[in-house]
């Protein structure tokens, strides 16, 4: 234990003796530096779990070139022969990542205890994370099928803009989750000590008896949202369409190499996505909200409540009978955009896959208690953006109250979003030359990248200039007042900083000529 | 300046005059490489040299029409600093307006090129957490620069607020 705790050559004689790795299903072993931290490592199977992944993944691509395409023999029918080969080879990819997944696991080590959250890893450049606690954005338990069967789970921790967050894999479910636990306590500044140890969460849905269930969404429902949905009634009718053509045409034959991969693509779809939203369930503890799903594969996804920074609930034409809705959040991190500013969806951003109105309302009160959205009044665009918008200009509206701004747009897929002024980032005024000559002007609401992109369309410029400078005024207030656990409430309470001054001393712009520095 | 735009309480603070002379050289080098490398290789395969004269005479076009609304887009852009937001304005057929409360700044970002330093130039840019706010201020002298930085900086920590 002489070495230094920044850059640990992690040989054995790092481990104290008598905390070797023991056996499947113990607590993993404990290391202590210099400064008396008890560093943790993953699981022991860690390694197993990965090279068993890869392999999977293996089996899963040649399971694909097995399936028929309509082009005939592949490449696979002559190895058919030699299957010992394979067999060896495969046997050889899956001790090759195993034994990578080895390595990984001996240098990796974390330290999560009442002061800090450290993750160090790397074997030949030494890489040491630290992330404060009020920077955690989100924070998702995933246990990949292989890890379930073993009773392991990755963690994974978002930080925010401009990081790519960490992860660790994989800790025991147990451990996993009590880390989760404290961690969404820490990350809306309440402070607790990671020795309190909370009810235990079930290993089935991952809920525990202090977690509060919102919104469960049933098979028959997803299923139902699903078949209706544009995403699947798009393609399945393009299907149909092919089939009869062809059909009518006696050229069905010749088309079957087109409209077998399609209907395989459709299947997958289908079955893919109900085993991942299969048991959906969206519960609150504390000021978290947590989602989890998943048949084969458990995902849960806790964000502090006031991490969201804007909704957009979404009706597909098909949808309205049914009244049911699809709505997604900006969470920080779970969206990346690229130097071109393209935007990847990283993570899921879905808040409900499908829900009815009900279940909307009661997560509307779990994220925004203030807000009524139904109570805010709507304007609508004027006549004149009939020209820049004619497929849905009669669909534009916006509003706001003293808590959040809201537009809604759109038949075929209409959209509602919602950005709590707390949230925006910035505000935009615009006018291109088409808008001057038809008098109209569009304010932008800026929120962090993801699926809410919030923007006032086409409105009279007097109007906008008026909406834009007063919605300064709105979001300087709500920055000024602090409601903690709600999103549309304001500042978080973070401990050290960021508590805003309630009357800012008055400031003029600075005295000209004034030296700063 | 057109009043939809402008700032409420107080007037826009000009960028550099010497931003002009920077953008229309960009502009000239720009469409010098652009029109010469087509031209040169029609006028040399086809031997039309008429057609080259016609490529360079657009791009002689453009630089000229570049020179006479030039005065137009220096007058465009400007910044003005209040209690609680910057406000940044620019554009003449597509006109902007962004504005940035100080709590949302995450980076004040100075850079200066090659030939923004032979003119004494730089360009502050604030980033907020959002990726579209677009907050960029080009043109500025360095003296500016450098105290927009510390300025925006020391606001920015006073009215921080969590994401």
């Amino acid at each position: 234990m002489s070495s230094t705790p920044e850059t640990p050559p992690p040989g054995p004689d790092r481990t104290a003796p008598g905390t070797l790795p023991p056996g499947a299903g113990a607590e993993p072993p404990a290391q202590v530096d210099a400064e008396g931290k008890t560093f943790e490592r993953p699981h022991p199977l860690t390694p197993l779990i990965r090279g068993w992944v890869v392999l999977v993944a293996i089996l899963v691509a040649v399971g694909r070139e097995l399936v028929p395409d309509g082009d005939g023999d592949s490449w696979l029918t002559d190895l058919a022969g030699s299957l010992q080969w394979v067999l060896l080879a495969v046997a050889g990819v899956f001790l090759v990542a195993a034994a990578a997944g080895f390595v990984t696991w001996r240098f990796t080590r974390f330290v999560i205890d009442d002061e800090e959250l450290r993750i160090e890893t790397g074997v030949l450049t030494r890489r040491s994370k630290k992330i404060p606690f009020q920077r955690l954005q989100s924070i998702d338990v995933t246990q990949p099928f292989a890890a379930r069967i073993f009773g392991l789970a990755e963690l994974k921790l978002e930080a925010g803009a401009g990081d790519s967050g960490a992860s660790l894999k994989y800790l025991s479910r147990a451990r996993a989750t009590r880390l989760r636990d404290y961690l969404v306590q820490r990350a809306t500044g309440e402070r607790s000590s990671i020795a309190e140890e909370g009810p235990q969460a079930s290993a089935w849905t991952d809920l525990s008896s202090a977690d509060e269930v919102l919104v469960r969404l049933s098979p028959r429902q997803l299923v139902l949202g699903f078949l209706l949905s544009l995403d699947f009634l798009l393609p399945a009718v393009a299907l149909v369409v092919g089939l009869v053509v062809t059909g009518v045409l006696g050229v069905i034959l010749f088309a079957l190499g087109g409209i077998i991969p399609l209907g395989i693509a459709l299947l997958t779809t289908v079955s893919m996505y109900l085993i991942s939203q299969f048991n959906y369930t969206l519960s609150r503890s504390g000021r978290g909200l947590r989602i989890s799903r998943g048949l084969t594969s458990l995902t849960s996804q806790s964000v502090p409540v006031d991490r969201i920074q804007g909704l957009s609930i979404g009706q597909p034409a098909t949808w309205k009978a049914l009244g049911l809705y699809r709505v997604r959040m900006d969470v920080l991190g779970h969206t990346s955009s690229g130097e071109d500013g393209q935007q990847t969806d990283t993570k899921s951003s879905l808040l409900f896959p499908v829900a009815t109105e009900e279940q909307v309302r009661t997560a509307l009160a779990a994220i925004m208690p203030e807000v009524d959205l139904e109570a805010i009044e709507l304007h609508p665009s004027p006549r004149g953006a009939a020209w820049l918008r004619p497929w849905n200009w009669w669909t534009l509206r916006h509003g706001w109250d003293e808590r959040v701004v809201v537009t809604r747009r759109g038949w075929l897929y209409a959209i509602t979003e919602v950005v709590p002024h707390a949230k925006t980032q910035s505000v935009r005024l615009t006018q291109g030359p088409l808008q001057r000559a038809l008098g109209l002007a569009t304010v932008n609401v800026d929120t962090t990248p993801g699926p809410v992109n919030l923007a006032i369309v086409h409105v009279e410029p007097g109007h906008a200039r008026r909406t834009a400078l007063s919605q300064l005024d709105r979001m300087r207030t709500a920055r000024a007042s602090a409601v903690p656990g709600s999103a549309a409430g304001p500042v978080l309470r973070q401990p050290a900083e960021a508590e805003e001054p309630a009357a800012p001393a008055p400031e003029t712009p600075f005295p000209p000529g004034e030296p700063t520095r | 300046m057109d009043q939809l735009f402008a700032p409420p309480r107080t007037d826009w603070q000009r960028i550099s005059p010497r931003w002009q002379t920077y953008s229309l050289l960009g502009t000239v080098i720009g469409c010098v490489l652009v029109s010469t490398i087509p031209a040169v290789l029609v006028g040399v395969l086809s031997d039309q040299w008429w057609i080259s004269a016609l490529i360079w005479g657009v791009f002689a076009v453009i630089a000229v029409l570049d020179l006479a609304l030039l005065r137009r887009r220096w007058r465009a852009w400007g910044y003005a600093e209040l209690e609680d937001e910057l406000y940044i304005t620019r554009g003449v057929m597509f006109r902007r307006l962004t504005v940035v409360p100080y709590g949302r700044m995450q980076v004040v970002d100075v850079t200066t090129g090659p030939f923004e330093r032979a003119f004494g130039l730089a360009t502050v840019k604030l980033v907020t957490a959002s990726a579209s706010t677009d907050a960029t201020i080009p043109g500025l002298t360095a003296d500016q620069a450098a105290r927009l930085r510390d300025q925006l900086t020391e606001r920015a920590e006073a009215r921080l607020s969590g994401l």
